[in-house]
């Protein structure tokens, strides 16, 4: 720069006038490009996002990501899929067609990786570093929950490079069989590190895990149901082994009644709404309740019916039959589930676990077991929405007793099940396994039968070249053939 | 670094700061060559001082002379500038000749430097300020529309306040901001447009909300002498990373020294009017069924029974929910007396201004101060627009060698607005779904003091304008101080520290009951008040000194820093506890966010001139900065620039035609930046939220417990500015003493290293990464004309200017696998991507499936069907813009018309989609009778399966048909102004001119874009979303009248 200035002063005469070579130099020192660097680097920190994170802030996120995965849209699209709702309105009409598009389960995809297993897997390395099994036990089950929803949608998904950053973008997608070993393995580390002693543990869950407040017995119970729900799930891959690995973990599990469910848990305030809630309340008389729920439910004359559905216009409980898109003047789901006080929808429930251990002794032929655990799982559906002991055994008396052929008995277990889990995922899964109930799929749909996946997510298909492209909604999950 | 250039200011000062013996007084008269009449207003400088003065309204001017002053210099408007050699002579008349070729034309350049017009080597656009105020427009960048070359101007909505983004030869970026940067005086401004967004719930923000304000409409245009517009990088190289979107350098009146004290008032007055409503029918109500062949039609109005509210959740049902639709039975079978509910909303708006300004000139010290006022009431009921402004510019000779000026301005503008856009309160929204068989009017709220309306989820737009209110309170200060020091009279050393500083205080509440509060039914309030600060300095050496008679040299040198700080609070309230009481403390469910953001930069810079002989000029400009926002791996960057002109008038064969009045050829290269977004260098953790699409989803606090997460976009440390380079070529032609001009342009410019958020797979835990991977260009062909096809000896004169510009963007890069990106989050379908191969913000969305030769694919149910996957279906920008002014003057009456055509930018007509699917436009009107689509069957044979109305206006001409149904061309002629003035001069004591003027704004406008005025913005000036109408806000016309007296 100085050597510029004094070319210039020569070249244009400045040397005459003595001043301005004090100029120049003033000028010059002014112009140090030091001082520009130092006077522009003080602004690197970023003043409204911090840098690190702690455990306590991390374990929220997750779980509230597990929230959003387990009660959101996925779950609508599952009950309309398995006519547990009717799609009256918008983008339902076309889900209750079997329309479903690589960017309209986009959200959904971002919520399970990039809110919920990133921020798992950041939570498990540092607990590691920490020394903080519960956190990373807790964690790990959150993983299991959340990867476990991506391959049962999804089959072939990103795990263990999943959630990695910058550090791999582009992720391998991992075949579902290594998928649904990995939860297994991992929620059985969970349950040891959730089993380590208090001492330790440099830092202890409380009131920042939202759905157990920091009770570890009641997430050991959770993470034994979910073992017990992936080696169900391979019922069709291996019938026995599934059925034995699945009563041995509920046997671990040592579950005892509703007391032990695992709940998404919401409050009025505007950001914590219950998924159904919010919905009904921003997106009214989108979803309708579907006649082939309710029917089903009018003729046992289930006494959960009023817990379920709202009364209609005419007070009565009715549903918009499938392929019917228009006829908002039935019922829509009751306040049990979707009402302003419902500040809780079912993750992981006691009559799951009952309902599982009748199906997995009934393919072991243990049909008196079956029995045992068929009417246990009926009582602790009527006992979630609080049905009085008179009603549950009167339908115990009329419903309560497994007849027939075992195909038949399975028949029964899978029909309750599919009323008993209503809002969850589960019901979608066990159709797709057993087929059952047997639901007639809607003829004036874009194709002719019930998806049975969803399409490969549309920033994968993009911009990951490792991932396993599959846009066919008929094309069947590897548990599922 | 600022204390630093202050302290060395006083010591330059003091070591020249010598008292000179010997003064005297020259005095003279100056008078014009063709008639020998007296000058008023002609500028006497002693060249190289800040000695200066002007002509008394006699011609005649007294100026001190020291002993060392050597020539004075003659400048005026319309003047060739004479220059004359002091003598001992105490008396200096001079005679003026008329710069009737602008030979001395000069333009405010890059840091507000004034260059002489023909020593430039790149394009710049000009307004005088009589064209902007003659516009009449409240926001001045609505003024600049339709007036030069390459410049877009696009007014999101005629609400007051609303913003108006404009754009200089097209889009270069693809995720910043760009619009050019505007300078006052010098000294750069903010104009941005900012949401009032919380951090917890960004769910659909982009598409509701109201019509904000870009910050550039809080300057007042009455106080405009020029507006110089830099296109092209190589006119904005100095303003390094924010001179790539080009600049719009304002400078603002002044008062002169010596001249005589005049006070100016004046007065506008004038009305709006709605400008383009959609047809709908009248025939048909609310209700269900309808267009069916057999079908039932079912009148389903609104019952929310007892107690005025409808509860979906109430066990009790005597609730009836409306029909969203108007398929109902017609109107007259239920006795029912249709309301065009449309037509009776709009009111007529008013808005006035009064300016009081008085300038007055003394032989050290010139001031002029003005007061302006404007109140502005808009076409939808209680919506205004307010602002007040008082600018005082000041000048001082303190010293024969050192004059300070001062330009500042205080500005309190803001008003109230209306909900807008995708939008449960949307005024649009609730409005034309409404159905014929509901009055809106007759009534907003129930007896029981609920809202009245026809579907328990859509606010009645008279409601929601009462009950639903945005208000906005800017009080800002914009302010310059400018040393100018000669130590010798070839040397000028300019020191010039400014500021804009700002606050807007923003309140926004929503009654119980508003359909946009989205817990619940019990009211909100938020409170987001934002500060901006920004902080500029710039020293600037001047030598200018010829080398020989025919060379001449300029070389500035300089340093400047800037300094941006924006802080926002926003604290939101919801559930009110006592209704209609809205206090952030009233609310049981609390909200409150931060964002804080500091931007910094330092540079130094020169800027080289040499011409030889007046023919042939050459510049050379460089620039390295330093700046915040570059990775910390990557802290400078060097912004050089080149110039050419050659005045072929001054070459021989062209030298003495009387018919060639002036040719001009340039050229220029040059690279001009656009700085990466704050704090986008480094890695971070933030709160996430949760979103589905359908509710507003999960965020934190939760349950009383904050969470973090990942951030969804990964930084990166070697993050460089945008680069624009390119060549510009022009030429400039003059015949027949400029009665016939020609100016063309051709420029092709690329932006390089586009700072784009890469999407990544969401598997990776992220959702993007910060990288400078893309690349667009910009070719285009930029067109002025004038004639004066009559110019009479009796005063008679008609003179036409034609502006035209073609921009070709075509994004030529993007990331290695990534074909496109989606500029902004919107409705998903359609969307507006960035894509390879395509123009920057072409919209994408579902087209319908098609046989090979092109014709619709239609399904067994008779209707076509739509693909999945979004494809290009329209292109948001025009194939050209035309501006045309025709100017008849005859003696002191002048009429003006702008015109404005704009050709061939398309737009999806969301909202008429809708309203076909509602059946509310005009063209379901004809819903008794099947229709058949045009197209071929799956057998290839023509289609013939008949559809009822009902399915034709929902799943081919409606929104759940596919988008490219609804894409329309958005193709305009329109009467941007027209103008009548009649000036008189009446020998009054108490006024010396009178100006009276009518005029109109958009009076009409020719399109075939079916419902509201195309020329519109659902997400305005802040946004890159172009093309996309979903119950926007319409525009305005108006019309009034305006006084101004001078005395």
């Amino acid at each position: 720069m100085e050597q510029a200035l004094t070319f210039l002063s020569n070249n244009l005469n400045l040397h005459k006038m003595k001043n301005i070579k004090i100029y120049i130099l003033a000028f010059a020192l002014l112009l140090s490009s030091t001082a520009c660097e130092k006077y522009v680097s003080k602004d690197d920190f970023n003043p409204n996002q911090p840098t690190s994170s702690t455990l306590p802030t991390l374990l929220p996120t997750v779980e509230v990501a597990v929230f959003a995965t387990y009660t959101g849209q996925i779950s609508r699209t599952s009950g309309l899929w398995i006519q547990h709702f009717q799609g009256t309105d918008q983008q339902m009409i076309d889900i209750s067609r079997y329309e479903i598009t690589e960017n309209g389960i986009q959200n959904d995809w971002n919520t399970i990786y990039a809110s919920g297993i990133v921020n798992a897997k950041d939570i498990i390395t540092k607990a590691d570093a920490l020394g903080a099994p519960y956190y990373k036990g807790i964690a790990q089950i959150c993983y299991a929950m959340l990867v476990g929803v991506a391959t049962d949608y999804w089959n072939d998904v990103p795990n263990t490079q999943a959630g990695l950053g910058v550090a791999n973008l582009t992720p391998q997608y991992e075949t579902q069989e290594a998928v649904i070993t990995s939860i297994q393995t991992m929620l059985s580390e969970a349950i040891g590190n959730l089993q380590t002693a208090t001492s330790a543990n440099s830092v202890i869950p409380a009131s920042d895990d939202l759905i157990h407040n920091g009770d570890r017995s009641l997430w050991i119970k959770a993470a034994y149901l979910l073992k017990a729900r992936y080696s169900n799930r391979l019922s069709q891959r291996n019938a026995t082994t599934s059925a034995t690995q699945a009563l041995a973990n509920l046997t671990a599990g040592g579950w005892s009644g509703n007391a032990d469910n695992t709940y998404a848990r919401f409050s009025g305030a505007g950001n914590e709404l219950n998924s159904w809630y919010a919905f009904e309340n921003q997106r009214g008389n989108y979803i309708k309740m579907n006649a082939t729920l309710v029917n089903k439910m009018i003729a046992k004359n289930d006494p959960r019916i009023s817990f379920y559905c709202k009364p209609d216009n005419n007070g009565n409980f009715t549903g918009t039959p499938v392929d019917d898109y228009a006829d908002i003047s039935t019922s829509s789901i009751g306040n049990y589930f979707a009402g302003p006080d419902a500040t809780t929808l079912p993750l992981l429930t006691f009559a799951e676990a009952k309902f599982i251990e009748a199906e997995a002794n009934l393919r072991l032929g243990q049909s008196a077991a079956a029995q045992t655990a068929f009417t246990e799982a009926i009582t602790a559906a009527m006992d979630y929405p609080g049905i009085d002991a008179a009603a549950v055994s009167a339908y115990l008396t009329n419903y309560g007793t497994l007849s027939g052929s075992t195909a038949d008995q399975l028949a029964q277990i899978m029909d309750e099940k599919y009323v008993a889990l209503f809002t969850q995922l589960e019901p979608y899964h066990d159709w797709r396994r057993t087929n059952l109930p047997v639901l007639n799929p809607a003829t004036t749909g874009v194709q002719a039968t019930i998806p049975v996946r969803f399409p490969t997510e549309q920033n994968e298909r993009l911009y990951n070249p490792n991932a396993v492209v599959v846009s066919n909604t008929t094309t069947r999950v590897w548990w599922d053939n | 670094m600022r204390k630093k250039i202050a302290w060395l200011m006083l010591f330059t000062m003091g070591l020249f700061w010598q008292a000179n013996a010997q003064d005297r007084f020259i005095s003279g008269k100056v008078i014009a060559k063709e008639d020998g009449l007296a000058i008023p207003g002609v500028t006497v400088a002693v060249k190289g001082t800040a000695n200066a003065t002007s002509t008394d309204a006699g011609g005649n001017y007294t100026i001190k002379i020291f002993s060392n002053a050597k020539e004075l210099i003659f400048t005026g408007i319309g003047l060739q500038t004479n220059t004359q050699a002091i003598t001992s002579s105490n008396t200096m008349n001079v005679t003026m000749n008329s710069d009737l070729v602008k030979l001395n034309e000069v333009r405010v350049t890059a840091l507000g430097v004034e260059k002489e017009t023909r020593s430039l080597g790149y394009s710049t656009g000009n307004i005088g300020g009589n064209n902007v105020v003659n516009s009449r427009e409240v926001n001045v960048v609505n003024a600049i529309s339709s007036k030069v070359a390459g410049v877009q101007v696009n007014n999101s909505a005629g609400t007051p306040g609303a913003s108006t983004k404009i754009l200089l030869r097209g889009n270069k970026s693809i995720l910043l901001d760009n619009q050019p940067l505007f300078v006052i005086d010098g000294v750069p401004i903010d104009n941005t447009t900012t949401n009032t967004n919380a951090r917890d719930n960004p769910f659909n923000a982009n598409l509701e909300q109201v019509n904000y304000s870009n910050r550039a409409v809080d300057i007042n245009p009455a106080d405009i002498e020029d507006i110089s517009i830099l296109k092209g990088p190589a006119a904005g190289a100095l303003y390094g990373s924010r001179g790539a979107n080009g600049v719009v350098m304002i400078t603002t009146k002044r008062a002169k020294y010596g001249q005589p004290t005049q006070v100016t008032l004046g007065s506008t007055f004038s009305l709006d009017e709605i400008n383009g409503i959609p047809d709908l029918q009248l025939k048909y109500a609310q209700g269900t069924g309808g267009g069916r062949i057999g079908g039932t039609p079912n009148y389903r109005p609104y019952l929310p029974g007892a107690d005025g509210i409808y509860n979906p959740f109430d066990p009790n049902t005597d609730d009836i929910e409306g029909s969203t639709s108007s398929w109902g039975p017609s109107n007259s079978s239920l006795g029912i007396q249709p309301v065009d509910n449309v037509k009776n909303f709009f009111q007529t708006g008013v808005t006035f201004t009064n300016t009081v300004a008085i300038s007055s000139g003394s032989a050290k010290n010139a001031y002029r101060l003005s007061i302006s006022r404007t109140s502005q009431e808009g076409i939808i009921p209680n919506t205004n627009f307010k602002r007040f402004s008082a600018r005082l510019n000041a000048q001082s000779q303190l010293h024969e060698k050192l004059s300070v000026q001062s330009n500042l301005e205080f500005i309190n503008s803001g008003g109230k607005r209306a909900q807008q856009g995708s939008n449960l309160s949307g005024v649009m929204l609730g409005l034309l779904r409404a159905p014929s068989s509901f009055d809106l009017g007759a009534g907003s709220t129930n007896a029981n003091g609920s809202q009245r309306t026809y579907v328990s989820f859509y606010d009645n737009p008279y409601w929601s304008v009462y009950n639903n209110l945005f208000k906005d309170n800017v009080n800002r200060l914009i302010g310059s101080l400018t040393f100018n020091y000669f130590p010798v009279d070839w040397i000028k050393i300019m020191y010039r520290p400014g500021t804009d500083l700002f606050s807007d205080v923003r309140n926004v509440t929503y009654a119980q009951g508003s359909n946009n509060d989205a817990s619940t039914l019990f009211g909100q309030v938020i409170e987001n008040s934002i500060f901006h600060q920004q902080l500029y300095q710039d020293l600037l050496i001047t030598f200018d000194r010829p080398l020989n008679k025919k060379i001449n040299t300029t070389l500035t040198v300089g340093a400047n820093t800037n300094q941006i700080y924006d802080q926002q609070l926003y604290a939101r309230g919801r559930q009110l506890a006592i209704p209609n009481f809205y206090n952030i403390g009233n609310a049981a469910d609390l909200y409150a966010d931060e964002t804080r953001e500091r931007v910094r930069s330092a540079a130094f810079f020169g800027d080289f001139n040499i011409s030889y002989a007046n023919t042939i000029y050459l510049g050379v400009t460089a620039r390295n900065e330093y700046a915040s926002t570059f990775g910390q791996n990557r802290r400078s960057f060097f912004y050089p620039g080149t110039s050419l002109s050659l005045i072929l008038t001054e070459l021989k064969p062209f030298r003495d035609s009387k018919f060639f009045s002036y040719g001009k050829l340039r050229a220029n290269y040059a690279i001009a930046g656009n700085a990466p977004l704050a704090y986008s260098s480094v890695n971070t953790y933030s709160k996430p939220f949760f979103t589905d699409g359908y509710t507003n989803g999960f965020s934190f606090p939760y349950a009383g417990q904050n969470g973090y997460g990942k951030n969804a976009t990964i930084g990166n440390p070697n993050l460089e500015p945008e680069l624009t380079k390119g060549f510009e070529y022009g030429a400039e032609l003059k015949f027949w003493q400029d009665r016939l001009t020609f100016d063309l342009t051709v420029y092709n410019q690329t932006s390089d290293n586009l700072l784009l958020q890469r999407p990544i797979a969401y598997s990776t835990g992220h959702s993007f990464i910060f990288e400078n991977l893309g690349q667009m260009r910009n070719k285009g062909v930029e067109l002025l004309m004038g004639v004066v096809p009559v110019r009479t000896k009796n005063g008679f004169e008609w003179s036409i200017e034609a502006n035209y510009a073609a921009n070709r963007n075509e994004v030529t890069k993007l990331a290695d696998g990534i074909e496109q990106v989606e500029i902004e989050v919107g409705f998903g379908d359609p969307a507006v991507f960035a894509k390879v191969g395509s123009p920057y913000g072409a919209i994408y969305g579902t087209k319908w499936e098609r046989d090979a030769s092109g014709r619709l694919l239609i399904g067994a149910d008779g209707l076509p069907v739509a693909q999945l996957t979004l494809e290009e279906v329209a292109s948001a920008y025009p194939d050209y813009i035309l501006g045309i002014r025709n100017t008849f003057t005859y003696k002191n009456i002048s009429l003006t018309t702008l015109f404005d055509i704009n050709q061939g930018a398309e737009i999806w007509n969301g909202t008429m989609a809708r309203l076909n699917r509602l059946g509310k436009s005009i063209a379901t009107e004809d819903r008794e009778r099947t229709y058949i689509i045009e197209g071929v069957k799956a057998d290839g044979t023509p289609n013939d399966v008949a559809v009822d109305a009902a399915d034709y206006f929902t799943f081919y001409k409606g929104d759940f048909g596919a988008t490219e149904e609804a894409i329309e061309e958005a193709s305009w002629v329109r009467l941007r102004e027209l103008n009548l003035t009649w000036t008189i001069k009446p020998k009054l004591k108490f006024a010396k001119t009178i100006n009276i003027s009518v005029f109109g704004r958009n009076l009409i406008y020719w399109s075939d874009f079916t419902g509201i005025d195309p020329e519109n913005s659902l997400t305005g000036a802040g946004s890159n979303y172009g093309g996309i109408n979903w119950f926007n806000m319409p525009n305005s016309r108006s019309y009034g009248a305006s006084i101004n007296i001078s005395f």
